[in-house]
């Protein structure tokens, strides 16, 4: 039976939706050659086709570590939701205030690493809920990745289902609207945010963002070496304001890296702040 | 070139944080040993982002030229002062063998102790230039000083060693442990030898512990192929 | 999670000899032990687990001993628990800056293990 790559490939696609739920569609693709190209090499196939053969005759298992693989770096909105309510509830309020006080209504947040942009839409929300004065601030939320592949389907704001699966229906109803293809995310919502691309490894793309409230780069430092997470945990202490916070994700550590953030507990996970 | 090492030397002054610490990131990419006295200057700044990226830049610049400037941090009373400087010297790597093995001879037992500690880590592989030095510290009067060198000889690993540490079997129980612990480090068959040699009667319950799991890793070090 | 709660002790030095040595005595004496290498190893492991007591090394390399017990009186649930600072420190200075950083006792290297025990013993009347 003969197919080419791309059959191969719509066909692996459909094998993973069948068994999880999980629809890798366009936007996916080069995840999704990524990883099939480390499970071919783990289990020794010479071709897609052959690991697809291998798939779905030889070997029963092989399905469950391409799943693995795929889910491994899965990401939707509100991931790592402890953190996020401790971001909403713990941080910002009393960072708002503090703000109120001087009569600063400006706020900048760095989504570093945005992928399809799951985590600067989730941060828009957080702030549309928690800034009850919100017509009063400018707020923007750049979101940035290295991949300019993502950016389009960024801008876009659909999402599957999948990706919806933790966002509190309160949420879905309010900034989103069901259409064919997903969740189409508010305009509303889309017009806080700024999406570009920047290398977190470039120290001229890294100087240039400055003043910033907030970062966030969640499971992404994981794949640097040590010493480019150095680097990059310290282009991010100069873009923050003095008194900003540095979230990361809740099995990464700074401590290592840098002793220039102060250690800020909340419960489950560690808040990293630029002192004042 | 200058024009920008001496723009960046007086950035490295400006009263604005992130300026100094671009300044010092920027004179590490330079690579100009010239820049070493400011950048030493540098690790005593008020803000950790900028001592941090001193430190990281002297490494980049590396070499005899920086780990002469900064050995002297050694003998500092500041806690954090020398920890920086036992960092740079440990990161610059084999080139701060010299200026470390002159440190042995330092007065201070705590720096004697520095000394050997980064020895251990960054001679690996050349445990030539720097074995003599280490080995006469096995006999000093200081017991901190004298297990840091067996731990010194046991993480350089290299099996001339063995004999200076088979001098020393009998010292103080801390320095005794050290020893049965570097000569399983080293392992072998001389090492083996050694470690059959020790009275083993006189040992104290928990120093015999520990060459009991010495002795152990060492005979598994000769079965090995 | 308050440090009363519990009977284990975190030993943190950066020479796996003396981790070794001081887990081996403080286990023969009855306790339960864990190690770690450094000052962020041992915040990781206080926030991920009770301890009662922390024994920790004053010269390690990017956050030396009274930095970390600065660090963990200011971890929630660790304001009070007991800390021994170990040092080859000779100076007098070291004792003050030991006491002054918040630990309960200042110990000299090399340390003879039975000290140690009779040290923690005394301590762990606050371990609860």
């Amino acid at each position: 039976m003969f197919m080419n790559d791309d059959e191969v490939m719509g066909r692996i696609r459909g094998l993973i939706e069948l068994n999880t739920g999980i629809c890798l569609g366009a936007k996916k693709d080069l995840m999704l050659s990524h990883r099939l190209e480390r499970r071919m090499a783990a289990s020794g196939s010479l071709s897609l086709k052959e690991y697809y053969f291998l798939l779905v005759e030889k070997d029963r298992y092989e399905l469950n570590n391409l799943i693995d693989e795929i889910t491994v770096n899965e990401t939707y909105l509100f991931r790592d939701f402890p953190q996020l309510q401790g971001f909403a509830e713990k941080v910002l309020p009393p960072y708002l205030d503090a703000k109120r006080l001087n009569r600063d209504y400006r706020m900048k947040l760095w989504s570093a690493a945005c992928s399809t942009g799951e985590e600067p839409y989730t941060l828009s929300i957080i702030l549309h809920e928690m800034i009850r004065d919100y017509p009063m601030w400018d707020v923007g939320i750049d979101a940035t990745d290295i991949d300019r592949g993502v950016l389009a389907a960024c801008r876009e704001g659909v999402f599957c289902d999948r990706s919806m699966k933790d966002t509190p229906v309160p949420y879905r109803i309010k900034y989103f609207s069901k259409i064919e293809s997903g969740w189409q995310v508010d305009p509303a919502l889309s017009s806080t945010i700024k999406f570009g691309r920047a290398n977190l490894m470039d120290r001229g793309d890294m100087r240039l963002r400055r003043n910033y409230d907030f970062v966030f780069c969640r499971n992404v430092l994981i794949y640097f070496s040590e010493d480019s997470q150095r680097k990059v945990v310290n282009g991010f202490y100069d873009a923050l304001v003095p008194g900003g916070y540095l979230f990361l994700g809740h099995s990464e550590s700074v401590g290592r890296l840098t002793a220039a953030f102060s250690l800020e507990r909340m419960d489950k996970f560690l808040a990293y702040r630029k002192p004042p | 070139m200058s024009d920008r090492h001496d723009l960046l030397i007086e950035q490295l002054a400006s009263p604005d944080p992130t300026t100094r610490r671009y300044a010092a990131e920027d004179l590490g990419d330079l690579h100009d040993p010239c820049a070493v006295p400011a950048l030493v200057e540098a690790v005593r700044d008020p803000q950790v982002a900028v001592r941090e990226a001193a430190v990281d830049a002297l490494v980049v610049i590396g070499g005899q030229a920086v780990s002469e400037h900064v050995a002297p941090l050694l003998e500092m009373e500041d806690v954090a002062l020398r920890n920086y400087a036992i960092e740079v010297l440990e990161r610059v790597g084999p080139e701060s063998i010299d200026v470390l093995v002159a440190a042995c001879k330092s007065a201070s037992p705590d720096v004697r102790k520095f000394a050997l500690d980064i020895l251990g880590k960054v001679a690996r592989g050349c445990a030539g230039r720097c074995l003599d030095a280490v080995a006469a510290l096995l006999g000093d009067d200081n017991p901190n000083v004298a297990g840091s060198a067996a731990e010194a000889l046991g993480r350089m690993g290299d099996s001339r060693a063995t004999p200076c540490l088979a001098n020393h079997l009998g010292g103080p129980p801390w320095v005794q442990l050290c020893v049965f612990s570097a000569l399983s480090q080293i392992g072998g068959e001389t090492a083996l030898k050694v470690l059959r040699s020790v009275e083993v009667g006189q040992l104290s319950p928990y120093t015999k512990h520990f060459y009991d799991s010495s002795l152990k890793i060492t005979e598994a070090s000769v079965r090995r192929p | 999670m308050k440090h009363t709660m519990s009977k284990r002790i975190l030993i943190v030095d950066d020479s796996p000899v003396v981790l070794a040595l001081h887990k081996y005595a403080l286990e023969t004496a009855g306790y339960q032990c864990a190690t770690a290498p450094n000052g962020f190893s041992a915040l990781e492991l206080l926030f991920e687990e009770p301890f009662g007591l922390v024994i920790t090394d004053v010269n390690m390399p990017r956050m030396d001993g009274y930095e970390l017990a600065k660090n963990i009186r200011k971890t929630q649930g660790y304001e009070f628990v007991p800390i021994i600072l170990i040092s080859s420190g000779e100076g007098s200075q070291d004792r003050a800056k030991g006491i002054a950083s918040g630990a309960d006792l200042y110990m000299c290297k090399p340390v003879e293990p039975a000290t140690l025990i009779a040290n923690v013993n005394m301590l762990a009347g606050q371990m609860g």
